[in-house]
């Protein structure tokens, strides 16, 4: 019967590597931890599904194996490719005769090249894999993904099976631009990570810019929960607080009422298309800087 | 509660969550039972966390969870108010739709039965069947023919994409690894180089369909042609609109048409009112562009275009539709009917973002959407 060791913490140990999470997903990864499946993270861009990997990392103190989906990746690109170069010149290296163990030869160990795939599953030390923006990739890809996700090993058709050393803590992200499997989501944990409260963004810009005086951060908060509600092509994500926040002490701004001007010409960091800056007119604006004050 | 008791419960609530239409398999519910039974002193937010990430697969389940968690396991407790404006809306929406309609045939549409005249169309044969304007199909026999003719049609636009990538002689990308494989004997050095070609793969089609009274004569058959198209390409997407709009896809993918039309109508997803096209379409752009639309999407609107919102409404969720697709054909039964004319106005507002107008009263005129779209 499997044992659950709940993690309690593992919350403190995420805030302490730059990572404020609530309860559900703390909880989540506890779960993941325990359980040993593979972790299915979906919610809009910029809500922090990549950097929860990054932080998992520095907290296990293990490699971070990145994945970048992206249309058309194929087995070649994220599993392994075989070293053409070098099974060529062994070939030309070798007499003409050519016996069966030599066809075996130039398709074994020594002439692959490990991808992000493979090289997660040969860690001696569980890495985390994480496998960014899963709906990028094609369905083709995603059923690939399945032996992988299930068994944690995976097939090449010249060698055999590679079975996994460790299991890797894999983190799929997902921004919803296509619906997934199944199959894939049946073999997950799954966590939709919302835009956080006012409270939680607080912590982030406090523990991002811990020079930040506690006004102008409740301010922006304030300000930029209330630019979510607007009705925005592209809300606002935690980076372009970030960012947005940095530029604001960077320009020395102290209150965010008395800087209007200032404030208006720097929406550059928050509003990333030309609607959403139509959208957010002087009245809007002015509605906003009321819910700030 | 002793251990038994527990472990009834616990199944009964996954049973709760498979008619809900969670995916929740025996690993799932033993998994479920481990993580309850590992808390020390459990607790009802504790509890509610874990199961919901054990036994959700995407936003919407996400989104209900708990409601169905409290209801079940705390029923005496004061009802949990929903968490976000979506599933407001999704109440709000349930409370409003009629439970005594039906658009299909076979079922009884005293609309449809009232207002299709017997004329000279004769719909005895495939050809005639397929010129004949669905109005006038009032044959029961002659209307499964034609939806049998349209879900066919449709379905040849699989004949128009092909499979992904195929190992061939000539070309323009050569494959190291088969390469290699058939030059051995020549020591490695590629003489007879082997090739891969990419082949299109069947287009991303949404459908959205207007469900609304005054489509009532036409869906029948439109429906047997929009599930042609979602079997025909299978990364395709379907929604129902009439003043509210309905992810349809996995009842079009139903293997019996009439377990399709039985959940159509038990869902209560048809509807013997009037439209709001861009009411419907501006909910579609909020809650599943993003997940159905991408650049090479193709999307169909099949409505005859009678809206109750403004035209300058449609025309900006249109234009949103647009940006973010490769293509809008719209199918309108008015267009094909000398006698019948469509609201001008919003047709004429579409007009800048949609790329086809086709009329679809009959078989035939269904024909060119195939052909229409690119690609």
């Amino acid at each position: 019967m499997l044992v659950f060791k709940l993690m309690s913490n593992l919350n403190i140990e995420l805030q302490t590597n730059g990572y404020v999470p609530d309860s559900a997903l703390t909880t989540t990864l506890e779960l993941m931890e325990n359980l040993g499946r593979p972790l299915l993270i979906e919610g809009d861009a910029g809500v922090g599904k990549t950097s929860i990997a990054s932080t998992l990392s520095k907290i296990h103190d293990c490699e971070l194996i990145r994945l970048q989906c992206y249309e058309n990746l194929d087995v070649q690109s994220s599993v392994y490719e075989w070293n053409y170069s070098k099974q060529l010149l062994w070939i030309n290296s070798q007499n003409n005769q050519k016996t069966e163990h030599d066809i075996n030869h130039i398709f074994s160990q020594d002439f692959l090249l490990e991808r992000p795939l493979l090289k997660a599953i040969q860690q001696k030390k569980p890495p985390i894999l994480l496998i960014d923006e899963i709906d990028r990739a094609d369905e083709a890809f995603e059923a690939f993904l399945l032996e992988l996700l299930s068994e944690f090993q995976i097939s090449i058709p010249e060698l055999g099976t590679i079975k996994a050393e460790s299991i890797p803590r894999v983190i799929i992200t997902s921004n919803g631009t296509r619906e997934l499997s199944d199959a894939l989501r049946r073999r997950c944990l799954y966590h939709y990570l919302e835009y956080p409260d006012s409270d939680r963004e607080f912590l982030i810009i406090e523990q991002a810019l811990p020079n930040i005086n506690k006004k102008l951060n409740r301010q922006i908060v304030d300000f930029i929960q209330a630019l979510r509600a607007q009705d925005l092509r592209k809300n606002p994500g935690i980076a372009e607080t970030l960012d947005w926040s940095a530029a604001l002490i960077g320009m020395g701004v102290k209150d965010l009422v008395e800087s209007k001007d200032l404030i208006s010409k720097t929406l550059s960091c928050l509003l990333k298309t030309q609607e959403d800056c139509e959208l957010i007119n002087n009245d809007t604006l002015e509605k906003l800087f009321n819910t700030a004050s | 509660m002793n251990n038994t008791q527990f472990s009834d419960r616990c199944v009964e609530f996954v049973h709760l969550l498979r008619n809900k239409g969670h995916i929740v398999g025996i690993k799932e519910l033993i998994d479920s039972m481990h993580i309850i039974s590992a808390f020390k002193q459990p607790d009802k937010h504790s509890t509610l966390l874990s199961l919901r990430s054990l036994c959700c697969r995407n936003k919407d389940e996400w989104q209900q969870f708990e409601k169905l968690f409290m209801t079940f396991w705390y029923p005496n407790a004061s009802a949990v108010e929903p968490n976000n404006a979506f599933q407001n809306i999704e109440t709000a929406s349930l409370k409003q739709q009629d439970k005594s309609i039906s658009g299909f045939a076979g079922t009884t549409t005293s609309l449809f039965e009232t207002i299709a005249d017997s004329t000279d169309y004769a719909a005895g044969k495939q050809n005639t069947i397929s010129k004949a304007d669905f109005r006038f199909l009032n044959n029961h026999e002659a209307m499964r023919e034609a939806e049998n003719l349209a879900e066919k049609l449709a379905l040849q636009l699989k004949a128009r994409s092909r499979a992904q990538r195929k190992i061939v002689m000539k070309g323009r990308r050569m494959d190291m690894r088969h390469t290699i494989r058939r030059n051995m004997a020549h020591g490695g050095t590629p003489l007879h180089p082997v090739f891969s070609i990419q082949y299109k793969k069947p287009p991303h089609l949404v459908i959205l369909h207007d469900v609304s009274h005054s489509m009532t004569w036409n869906n029948p058959l439109l429906f047997r042609f929009a599930r042609g198209l979602i079997k025909a390409c299978p990364e395709s997407e379907a929604f129902v609109f009439h003043t509210r709009l309905f992810c349809v896809t996995k009842l079009y993918r139903e293997k019996s048409i009439q377990q399709m039309r039985n959940k159509l109508e038990s869902n209560n997803y048809l509807w013997l009112g009037g439209t709001c096209i861009a009411e419907s379409l501006k909910y579609f752009n909020q809650n599943y562009a993003k997940t159905t639309l991408r650049n090479n999407a193709i999307v169909i609107i099949i409505s005859d275009g009678f809206d109750t919102d403004s035209p300058e409404y449609l025309a900006s969720q249109l234009r949103l539709i647009k940006s973010k697709s490769k293509q809008i054909i719209w199918l309108n039964p008015m267009l094909g009917r000398k006698t019948h004319t469509s609201d001008t106005k919003t047709l004429l507002a579409a007009k800048p973002f949609v790329d086809h107008f086709i009329p679809a009263h009959s078989v035939d005129a269904l024909r060119s959407v195939i052909y229409k779209m690119t690609l």
